[in-house]
């Protein structure tokens, strides 16, 4: 593999004022940090103070860019420290393409990109590179595949989604396959989604089921999620509704989304609990019958403390009146009332 | 069929190769556009790992015969595929090829004819075992036939021998390469049906149902054993009417003879597919029925629904004739015994009926 190389020279070492270098949004132009919290890097500089002195280009028109040490720099605007000794190049000691090579190693020295920052590597780095090259070369130290299809991803993810979404991403709140079918969706859809999973506060997998469950509904019945999660709204979330724990809001969200998904096993789901809920089992048994009828077989759990009392516990099971109406799970599923054909676009 | 091919890559080593040669004149008749380059030569082509211009003439360095990986969860056929090629110029929306990511383009093995004396060593160190072989699992059976001239090469190995059947399986009417050999013997040639708003609408590249039964009806005059597969059976509202035309299509083209089996299988498709799909069909009605996840980690129809899709299509075809061997593909003992009225209990058991249909057929 052929890299570029390049040999920094020492640059000259200045006093910067951080909130001139920060208030300028162009000087944001390397950036490849998302999401990241500045305590611990705010107790070390407040201890020892910054050990390693940001790097910093000044372009063509005399403007200051940060190549390294944005977060040094935020963090000491938050300790309200007024100006940092950086280390400074004029355009003509580090051409653009350079400065942010320099920032990419730097980082890649001491520490793992989230997703949202290998997705900014990638669009700072198609501002100079072939996307060949890009695949080539600077994918897999980003740890990412060699494909095209990845890369245009990540591109199309840092350019489409919306800050509270890349932020659940660079925290590992929502996985990346959540985000990609985030992707699939209109704008508005796609703000629609982000808005009520982040009202409701749902954990990583809530979160995937939540968007894998409204986007498949939004294809089905061919409509936006404002329609289709306007039911939502309505039977649950109206303010008189009773519900109002979040966890038990997302739970009650959950299940009526898959109960529109998958009608005839949510009513099979239904049926059993409420046929095995009629049998008077013995304290310390249950019945576990297979959730969507793949499994042939229900299973029965019973503690118990000697011989004698499992046989107790076992005849109570075995004389109960209920247990000859329970079929089996694919018998039981065929009977519920066969709700028609799934609708089609 | 029109090819999209508009690129030959030969690997180096193999352009002397009689098959490459082979494919390489035919390529020259039937595309004369496209450009014939050898393997260190690849600068100017397209990676996009949908693509279907670039056709990769290649050696293959494994195995080519393998059991068709089924899953503990589900009864399986016991067949064996013999890997002639990956990829297909046709571009079925619910096709799993879509999933492979690391092998673009269209890839046939050129080193065949050598990986084939390893095979036909295998198939008669057991003579007393019926090898099912089919080489319609990574791609189409004769898809590529007018160029590779899989048909021709294939045919006299298997029909020598009377412990195998070879299959080749298609969406496509290429049957000219099988109808000009001189013999019959041991060979099904097979088709993919489905129901005709599937097969317009989902079969992107694929003749219609009509064209790919006036093909199975001129090899079934011609004496070949001819099978079916009703995979992947889709349920969408109208199924039944659609798939009824299709068998009333059957009854008027066909006579229901010398049909060795015709199998039954519906949409199942690991869930990474459903994005592709989404995405690469945006259109496609596929993945809109009741999936549910099964123990193997693919998606399936929810039970209920697979045993009405196979109730149904049993009780027709039997209308049509009680002899055809109907087949379930990857199915669960219970789905079976609910849809077909028997189980065969295990692959073993499946392994025997569709013996048992070879030495009827072919004695
Ligand atoms: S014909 Fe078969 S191999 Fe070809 S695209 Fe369709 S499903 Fe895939």
């Amino acid at each position: 593999m052929e890299m570029p190389k390049i040999y920094l020279p020492l640059g000259t070492l200045k006093k910067i004022s951080v909130a001139d270098v920060l208030s300028d949004s162009n000087s944001r132009q390397y950036l490849m940090s998302f999401g990241f919290d500045l305590d611990e890097l705010k107790t070390s500089i407040a201890t020892v103070g910054i050990i390693n002195p940001p790097i910093l280009r000044q372009n063509e028109g005399g403007k200051i860019e940060i190549v390294t040490g944005y977060r040094r720099l935020r963090a000491a605007s938050e300790l309200h420290i007024e100006q940092v000794t950086s280390r400074v190049f004029l355009h003509n000691e580090l051409a653009p393409d350079q400065a942010l090579l320099v920032a990419l190693y730097e980082n890649l020295s001491i520490r793992t990109f989230n997703i949202i920052e290998k997705a900014l590597v990638l669009r700072n780095l198609s501002r100079f590179y072939g996307k060949e090259e890009i695949i080539r070369t600077y994918m897999p130290l980003l740890g990412l595949p060699k494909r095209d299809e990845v890369y245009r991803q990540y591109l199309e993810m840092e350019k489409t989604l919306s800050e509270p979404i890349k932020e659940a991403l660079a925290n590992g709140k929502i996985q990346m396959k959540t985000a990609e079918i985030l992707l699939e969706v209109d704008d508005n859809s796609r703000e629609i989604i982000s808005h009520f999973g982040s009202a409701l506060n749902l954990n990583i997998n809530q979160w995937h089921q939540f968007v894998d469950l409204t986007v498949d509904l939004m294809n089905i019945e061919n409509r936006p999620a404002s329609e289709v999660l306007e039911e939502i709204d309505i039977n649950l979330l109206k303010p008189a509704s009773t519900i109002s724990n979040l966890p038990q809001q997302a739970n009650a969200v959950l299940n009526f989304l898959k109960s529109k998904r998958h009608p005839r096993a949510t009513a099979f789901q239904k049926q059993i609990r409420k046929k095995l809920g009629k049998m008077k089992l013995p304290e310390g048994a249950r019945i576990v019958f297979p959730y969507y009828a793949e499994e042939p077989e229900y299973r029965l759990e019973v503690s118990f403390k000697d011989g004698p009392s499992l046989r107790e516990r076992l005849l109570k099971i075995a004389n109960d009146p209920m247990l000859h109406s329970i079929r089996l799970p694919l018998i039981e599923a065929i009977s519920v009332g066969q709700t028609g054909e799934i609708p089609g676009k | 069929m029109r090819y999209s091919i508009t690129d030959i890559l030969i690997d180096s080593g193999l352009d002397d190769s009689p098959f490459a040669k082979r494919a390489v004149d035919n390529v020259r008749r039937l595309l004369p556009k496209a450009t014939i380059s050898t393997a260190h030569d690849t600068g100017h082509l397209k990676q996009d790992q949908f693509s279907k211009h670039v056709l990769y003439l290649l050696a293959y360095p494994g195995q080519f015969l393998k059991p068709c990986p089924g899953t503990t969860e589900h009864i399986c056929c016991g067949y064996q595929i013999l890997n002639v090629g990956t990829g297909c110029p046709m571009d079925c929306s619910y096709c799993i090829l879509q999933s492979y990511f690391n092998q673009p383009g269209l890839r046939v093995f050129a080193n065949i004819e050598s990986g084939l004396k390893e095979v036909l060593k295998r198939i008669d160190s057991k003579p007393n075992r019926i090898f099912r072989v089919g080489t319609g699992e990574f791609t189409d059976s004769l898809a590529l036939d007018p160029i590779v001239g899989w048909a021709e090469l294939l045919i006299p190995y298997f029909s020598s021998r009377k412990n195998a059947v070879l299959e080749l399986k298609t969406k496509t009417d290429h049957i000219h390469g099988a109808l000009s050999c001189n013999t019959r013997e041991r060979i099904i040639m097979s088709w993919s049906l489905n129901s005709p708003m599937i097969a317009s609408r989902e079969e992107h590249g694929a003749v219609s149902l009509r064209r790919r039964l006036e093909a199975a009806k001129s090899c079934q005059a011609e004496g070949f054993a001819i099978g079916f597969h009703f995979d992947p059976l889709i349920y969408y509202p109208g199924w039944k009417e659609d798939y009824l035309r299709t068998l009333d299509l059957m009854d008027k083209v066909l006579e229901p003879e010398r049909i060795i089996w015709i199998s039954l299988g519906s949409f199942r498709f690991m869930p990474s597919l459903k994005r592709i799909i989404r995405k690469r069909h945006p259109n496609s009605i596929v993945t809109n029925g009741e999936f549910v996840p099964g123990k193997d980690g693919k998606m399936r129809y929810f039970k209920p629904i697979r045993v009405e899709l196979y109730s149904f299509m049993r009780e027709h075809l039997e209308k049509w004739s009680p002899d055809l061997g109907l087949y379930l593909c990857m199915e669960a003992p219970d789905v079976w015994e609910t849809s077909m009225g028997w189980n065969p209990v295990n692959s073993e058991g499946l392994s025997a009926f569709l013996d048992e249909r070879v030495r009827k057929i072919f004695g």
